[in-house]
């Protein structure tokens, strides 16, 4: 009998031993298969910065979106991806301009960005520098887009060189990308017409083209 | 003699996979609910006023969640009304639809006309304040006459509306003026937006 209640003693501390050991280990994978709390980690790069885009922008977390977006630019410079890398310059300039970094400016001007360069005060003409490159990226994506006749991507990167040149100031450079946005999405018609082209809340892509256009008080195009 | 307080070994380990059950589903819960922090949540535009006859607030902290609306008012009808003070930005709500915007009107009994300094931010231009003259015509009918980059700076303001209709408006280093006619103003209007704005040393007098 006193065997068997100490086997079961054994037995039970054991169970509640385990029981803590996998409360640990749950909580640690979930921590780890997180990008920051409540965000799932994705490899990739594109859903890190589309879910770093919703945290600084709606949700006021700057700071695991400053990381996803650092992330974004590292996988994209392995891949010696241009169109890529153009994009993550392009969010980390709107990031830095963003209302939630201004929200969180004494933990800025405190601790800094991860991109030790970056402080608080010298944010807005570090984000200018982001666009510049991103643009760089861009000509570079459109060159190789152009190539190998990828119209789909190119008609991608002229709108995004658009969003870039429109946060610069540059409006007409940006009203001139949209054109050509439009062009090269005429252009993926003609030669792919079963082609079914994503377009975004404002409709088609030539809906949304025209109303980012309307947006950045463009005139119509000359023909 | 030895005690034994201990359950049969069944129903032990019932309770030990009771209380596993328990914490799974705790555990489960904790995930899926802090998974969807990122869900997207909706907001109602909701509006609040406080109207408050014969006093004049010398600060006003208005804070506001995204898409939520704050007011206060001070009961005016002198002639040739101008109000002074500075206005501060402390934090931006940008997850609505509403766009953070702060304010300082005169206006009438009635919800219009409301004439005055408007200060709002654009969604493609979040760094920067814009600053406008709102004439008689309502919402639409404003007009953006300087921008500033967002700080926290203490931005001084002065509003001035003559019994002729004229509107002149200074915020920081910009000014204009706007003929608005002449309007019968009861009050004076703080109001934010998405935002979290703080008033002070608001005085309102005459220039008579």
């Amino acid at each position: 009998m006193l065997m068997r209640l100490a086997a079961h003693g054994v037995c039970k501390k054991r169970f509640a031993r385990i029981t803590r050991c996998l409360a640990a280990l749950s909580v640690m994978s979930s921590l780890a298969a997180c990008a920051g709390v409540g965000v799932v980690d994705s490899p990739d790069p594109l859903v890190k910065l589309n879910d770093a885009a919703y945290l600084f922008q709606k949700e006021n977390r700057t700071v695991p979106a400053e990381t996803l977006i650092q992330e974004a630019i590292v996988i994209y410079e392995k891949r010696d991806d241009p169109h890529g890398l153009g994009n993550a310059n392009r969010e980390y300039g709107d990031f830095l301009r963003s209302a939630a970094v201004f929200n969180w400016r004494d933990a800025y001007r405190r601790n800094g960005f991860l991109d030790r360069s970056v402080t608080y005060d010298n944010r807005l003409e570090k984000a200018s520098e982001h666009y510049l490159k991103a643009l760089e990226y861009y000509r570079l994506a459109e060159t190789q887009e152009k190539a190998a006749g990828k119209y789909d991507a190119l008609t991608n990167v002229y709108y995004n060189m658009a969003l870039s040149n429109f946060a610069l100031g540059a409006r007409d450079e940006a009203c001139a990308d949209y054109d050509r946005a439009l062009r090269a999405y005429n252009d993926n018609m003609q030669r792919n017409p079963t082609a079914d082209p994503h377009g975004s809340q404002a409709g088609t892509v030539p809906d949304s083209i025209a109303a980012a256009k309307k947006g950045a008080d463009c005139k119509e195009e000359v023909t | 003699m030895i005690r034994i307080d201990q359950l049969p070994l069944n129903e032990t380990y019932f309770r030990m996979a009771h209380q596993l059950a328990k914490f799974a589903l705790t555990f489960a819960f904790f995930v899926i609910s802090a998974c969807s922090l990122t869900a997207p949540g909706q907001q109602v535009h909701g509006q609040s006023s406080g109207f408050e006859p014969n006093s004049h607030p010398s600060s006003f902290d208005c804070d506001t969640a995204a898409g939520r609306y704050y007011e206060v008012n001070a009961a005016t009808s002198v002639a040739n009304a101008r109000v002074t003070g500075f206005m501060q930005v402390l934090t931006l709500n940008t997850a609505s639809a509403w766009p953070p915007d702060a304010g300082l009107i005169f206006a009438g009994p009635s919800k219009l006309p409301r004439v005055g300094l408007e200060t709002f931010v654009l969604p493609d231009k979040p760094a920067v304040l814009q600053i406008a003259i709102r004439g008689a015509g309502g919402a639409a009918d404003h007009t953006v006459f300087a921008s500033v980059p967002i700080s926290d700076l203490k931005i001084p303001f002065t509003l001035r509306l003559s019994s002729s209709g004229q509107l002149a408006l200074s915020f920081g280093d910009a000014a204009t003026s706007l003929s608005v006619g002449p309007i019968d103003i009861t009050r004076m209007n703080l109001y934010c937006s998405s935002a979290h704005i703080h008033f002070s040393e608001v005085q309102l007098d005459s220039d008579n």
